[in-house]
């Protein structure tokens, strides 16, 4: 365990390091940050009208919604992009030679960068709903702990979504249009739209897809803490988290051994 | 153990698509996929000795790559049986990959934009090599690797001659007992490449570690290794020392003569011309069709001769006849049969 530890802390301690190169995009990247939460404002501030309520949500809950829905997709990793270059150029079957497990390595690199990109989007995110709509209502200590793990199993979830299309590369020249069709469903059910704000017919589908368990359970729960809610937004995101991440390994072990026998 | 390398009946067979021209042809390859057979090392017998440096040569294409690829384990083969350092590649991978170091030319092992000796310290976690044993270990190839001042150079900033002498410090970190080089001297000015050559001379006589090179520079052949073996087409034409491979094709010479004063090339007839230019020529004789006192004769007799120079024919150029024959020998069974 403790050889465990040492080796995939040693791959996400460089990652971070490797990431602070990126310092550029990091600052864009905040600056698109506050942006897009000050054009949410506008936009829901003009639906919600005199009553100031969308869909049971306030501005101020709403905006924090959006604050919270947004740090889970700004931090992303570049597992994706990985996982294309080294299939398609033949590196995986480098990285085969080494006395590790190349999925799991690529996780705990992408841990590495989404700790570093965290550690900037929150406070930036924070900072800047606080100062266009306020404190978040309601907000009480107790509830910050499930809060912090439904981000973090908001990441898992899509970081093993990700990997999963990622591997897809062992089979597809492009798996670029899986990505952009999983980007525009996690957009809808989540992201852009609380499922509140769905139709009832595709709530009751939805909440079966992994989607809105990436960043609605992590918004929702942020900006509208509810006991109820969290007894089955938490275990939905463990459910999906465990099982995109078995799905991920199981085509991993597909694709090496497809590398196994005709080469990488 | 003395044997470090064993194969047996090597074999690996592809299977590939095949596609006819056109849409058409496309459409046909969706709706009935059909496939040919391809042979891409064909029963190969290889044995190397612990501490031995073996150059492993083909063209493009002879299955030099799959055969490296089958040795460390990436690749299954169809069929034969091997051994590295007494694991079976494949089976018992975990255990290999602590055994043998790899260097390919065109992959890095480095991470682009940190300094080398943050990769080495990753590589050294990767390795399971103990932080004190690894830092006495980088210091020995620091020192043997002259790499000290590259250290906390971002890899980026590196020239590549530089960087090479790191990726081979990064296969070596967790003392592995053979090395597999593949294309270790590509892209490297003359300067940088008798100096990675001589790094690895030293790897191999201090540290006792198996070489197995696969190069397209003969100089790497010539300066590194006692033996070689030849592929092409994916089957082992040739299994013999680096000397005895000259030696086979010593009976062609290459004749350098400066004369005196500036000749008439025509005299030169009945030899084979590579240049002839003012008072200088160079031709290639073959010692087996006359003496080379008679050609020393025929030479003395055009003019006064000012200098000779006599050199066996290149490397590069001993491998290409070996290839052109197989290719021709293949040629003409197709042919009979």
């Amino acid at each position: 365990m403790k050889r465990f530890f040492r080796k995939y802390g040693s791959v996400m301690r460089v990652a971070m390091q490797n990431s602070t190169v990126y310092t550029r995009n990091f600052i864009f990247g905040s600056l698109f940050f506050c942006l897009i939460l000050f054009m949410f404002l506008q936009l829901w501030e003009k639906v919600a009208g005199e009553r100031g309520l969308v869909a049971g949500y306030s501005i101020n809950r709403l905006l924090w919604y959006y604050t919270v829905a947004e740090i889970v997709t700004l931090t992303r990793s570049d597992m994706l992009e990985r996982l294309n270059n080294d299939i398609r150029s033949g590196d995986v079957a480098i990285q085969l030679l080494r006395p590790y497990q190349y999925l799991t390595s690529l996780f705990a690199d992408a841990a590495g960068q989404i700790v570093l990109r965290l550690s900037i989007n929150v406070p930036i995110g924070c900072l800047t709903a606080l100062v266009l709509v306020g404190p978040l209502e309601g907000f009480q200590l107790i509830h910050l702990p499930f809060m912090i793990l439904s981000i973090l199993l908001g990441l898992f979830l899509s970081l093993s979504m990700e990997a999963v299309i990622g591997l897809t590369a062992f089979w597809t020249e492009d798996n670029s249009a899986f990505f952009w069709i999983s980007q525009k469903l996690a957009f809808m059910l989540g992201l852009f739209l609380p499922l509140e704000m769905l139709p009832d017919w595709l709530r009751s589908i939805a909440v079966f897809l992994p989607y809105p368990y990436m960043m609605y359970a992590p918004a929702r729960l942020a900006s509208s803490f509810s006991w109820a809610e969290a007894a089955w937004l938490l275990p939905g995101q463990m459910a999906f988290g465990i099982a995109v991440f078995v799905l991920a390994q199981a085509v991993y072990g597909r694709g090496a051994r497809m590398v196994n026998t005709n080469g990488g | 153990m003395k044997t470090m390398l064993t194969a047996s009946k090597l074999t690996k067979n592809y299977r590939a698509k095949i596609k006819e021209p056109g849409l058409a042809g496309s459409i046909r390859a969706i709706r009935q996929p059909q496939y040919r057979e391809i042979v891409a090392v064909d029963e190969i017998d290889l044995e190397v000795e612990r501490g031995e440096m073996l150059a492993f040569l083909g063209p493009n294409g002879a299955g030099k790559s799959t055969t490296i690829k089958m040795l460390t384990g990436i690749l299954t083969p169809t069929s034969g049986t091997m051994s590295v350092a007494g694991l079976v590649p494949g089976k018992d991978q975990r255990e290999l990959a602590y055994r043998i170091g790899s260097v390919f030319g065109q992959k890095s092992m480095l991470y682009w934009h940190l300094p080398a000796l943050d990769s080495f310290r990753l590589l050294g976690a990767i390795y399971d090599v103990e932080s004190n044993v690894l830092q006495k270990r980088l210091d020995a190839l620091v020192e043997l690797l002259e790499i000290g001042e590259h250290l906390k150079t971002p890899v980026r900033k590196l020239s590549l001659g530089e960087r090479m002498r790191c990726e081979v410090a990064a296969s070596l970190l967790h003392k592995p007992e053979i090395l597999f080089l593949d294309e270790p001297t590509i892209g490297l000015d003359v300067v940088v490449k008798a100096k990675i050559r001589e790094m690895i001379r030293r790897i191999n006589r201090e540290e006792g570690v198996t070489v197995f090179l696969t190069s397209h520079d003969i100089g790497d052949v010539e300066q590194l290794c006692r033996r070689s073996v030849i592929i092409n087409h994916g089957r082992m034409i040739l299994d013999s020392t680096v000397d005895e491979i000259k030696r086979s094709y010593l009976h062609k010479k290459v004749i350098r003569v400066q004369y005196v004063m500036d000749i008439d090339c025509t005299a030169l007839e009945g030899f084979k011309v590579l240049q002839c230019k003012g008072n200088e020529a160079v031709l290639e004789v073959d010692a087996k069709d006359s003496s080379m006192h008679d050609t020393m004769g025929r030479l003395m007799a055009v003019g006064e001769v000012a200098d000779v120079t006599i050199s066996g024919m290149p490397m590069e150029e001993i491998i290409s006849a070996i290839f052109q024959q197989e290719d021709s020998r293949r040629e003409k069974g197709g042919d009979d049969a």
